[in-house]
């Protein structure tokens, strides 16, 4: 189980420095709050790698907040560019 | 307040408290109490009236038409992760992105609500503008679509999605109209 | 036990969607396609992670926990997208040159500012 963590994590890794690569470069904010948005996403996938691995549910509040907060984000972002463009 | 609105204010306010007592873990009688009297907050600060939802609107439940859905909804999901990892994964990327209009049968809110977001997760489409009303009331969705070889195939993917959520969910007005349209 | 192998596998699987929505990221033209990417292979990504997480724990209260987190990411995904897509495309100038068709242009032109008015044909 332990490789099987570490692999997921190194993937789950190499997809966020994607994802990075995408929040830096843009070039629009609505590029950026989605890579924001994906960004979120693996922070839940991982938690749950985490939650598969120790068997335990320790962090599993993280996970429902991160998703909840991540969605409002991302509204509130796309109601600005609709007020004030990309 | 007819009977049958007071029973599908008591159901909201049940699946509140349950989603409540879910967020907290475990049943305990402090989680019930503090999900009641949060629930009743929301009530009465974002009350859903009639100009949210029209009676005419309030749609009746399936159970096996609304097992359906999910399952045609689940298995588009598998089909169209599959079909982006390919895309993503191509050496050469070959997409013709194109922005399709998908009218729609019914009137309901509720449903193009239910259709757009089960278009989103199928295969190649991403709902992105949903218009105002037609002069006949119905709603048009315009559907970004990944690979427009074929503008008319999305359309019927969008029906086949709006037959099944109207199965499921449609009000009876709805549902009316969609037999009409099919025979 | 073989639990725990179905758990792994399902975790790999999912790993590896969430590695393609990155990779998707990355290289798809515009923010539409970037959409498709960031919320279709993301969520069942989650989804697969999150049953290997409910086959190794055990309590109930995590398991409702994690059905609500799938939930949640169902329900918030498509809707975060839309409304992503919805500003993106107002705000203009953001689809690939290559783009193909595009109703919503006509219908705009019609409509105005108000919103689209939806082609007369059914």
């Amino acid at each position: 189980m332990t490789v099987v963590a570490v692999v997921a994590y190194v993937l789950l890794s190499i997809g966020a420095l994607c994802t990075l690569v995408r929040l830096v470069i843009g070039p629009s904010l609505a590029d950026r709050v989605v890579a924001t948005d994906l960004l979120l996403v693996l922070v839940i996938c991982a938690v749950g790698v985490n939650a598969v691995h120790v068997g335990r549910s320790d962090y599993l509040d993280v996970m429902v907040v991160v998703g909840v907060v991540g969605f409002l984000g991302t509204v509130t972002v796309a109601r600005f560019i609709e007020k004030r463009g990309a | 307040m007819t009977a049958a609105m007071v029973v599908r204010r008591l159901l909201r306010a049940a699946v509140l408290i349950a989603v409540w007592v879910a967020l907290w873990g475990e049943a305990t009688v402090g989680n019930l109490v503090s999900g009641v009297l949060v629930v009743i907050a929301i009530e009465v600060l974002f009350p859903v009236g009639p100009d949210v939802v029209p009676a005419e609107d309030e749609g009746t439940l399936h159970p096996i038409a609304t097992l359906r859905f999910l399952a045609v909804f689940s298995w588009a999901l598998v089909v169209a992760t599959w079909q982006v990892a390919v895309a993503c994964l191509r050496p050469r990327l070959r997409l013709a992105e194109a922005i399709v209009a998908v009218p729609l049968v019914s009137r309901s809110a509720v449903i193009a609500t239910f259709v757009a977001n089960a278009i989103s997760l199928t295969p190649g489409t991403l709902t992105v503008e949903v218009s105002d009303r037609r002069p006949d009331g119905s709603l048009v969705l315009y559907v970004h679509a990944l690979d427009a070889s074929d503008p008319d195939a999305v359309r019927a993917d969008g029906r086949r999605f709006e037959e099944l959520a109207v199965a499921a969910f449609g009000s009876a007005g709805d549902r009316a109209r969609w037999k009409e349209v099919v025979s | 036990m073989v639990l725990d192998v179905v758990a792994g596998a399902l975790t790999l699987v999912g790993a590896a969607l969430a590695l393609v929505a990155g990779v998707g990221m990355v290289r798809f033209p515009d923010v539409f396609a970037r959409m498709h990417a960031a919320t279709k292979p993301a969520t069942l990504g989650l989804l697969l992670i999150v049953i290997g997480a409910l086959l190794r724990v055990d309590d109930p209260g995590s398991t409702v926990q994690l059905l609500l987190v799938m939930f949640v990411q169902f329900l918030t995904a498509p809707v975060g997208a839309h409304m992503v897509g919805r500003a993106a495309y107002r705000a203009g100038g953001l689809l690939a040159p290559d783009t193909v068709l595009d109703e919503l242009a006509t219908a705009l032109a019609d409509g105005g500012p108000q919103g689209p008015v939806p082609p007369q044909a059914t």
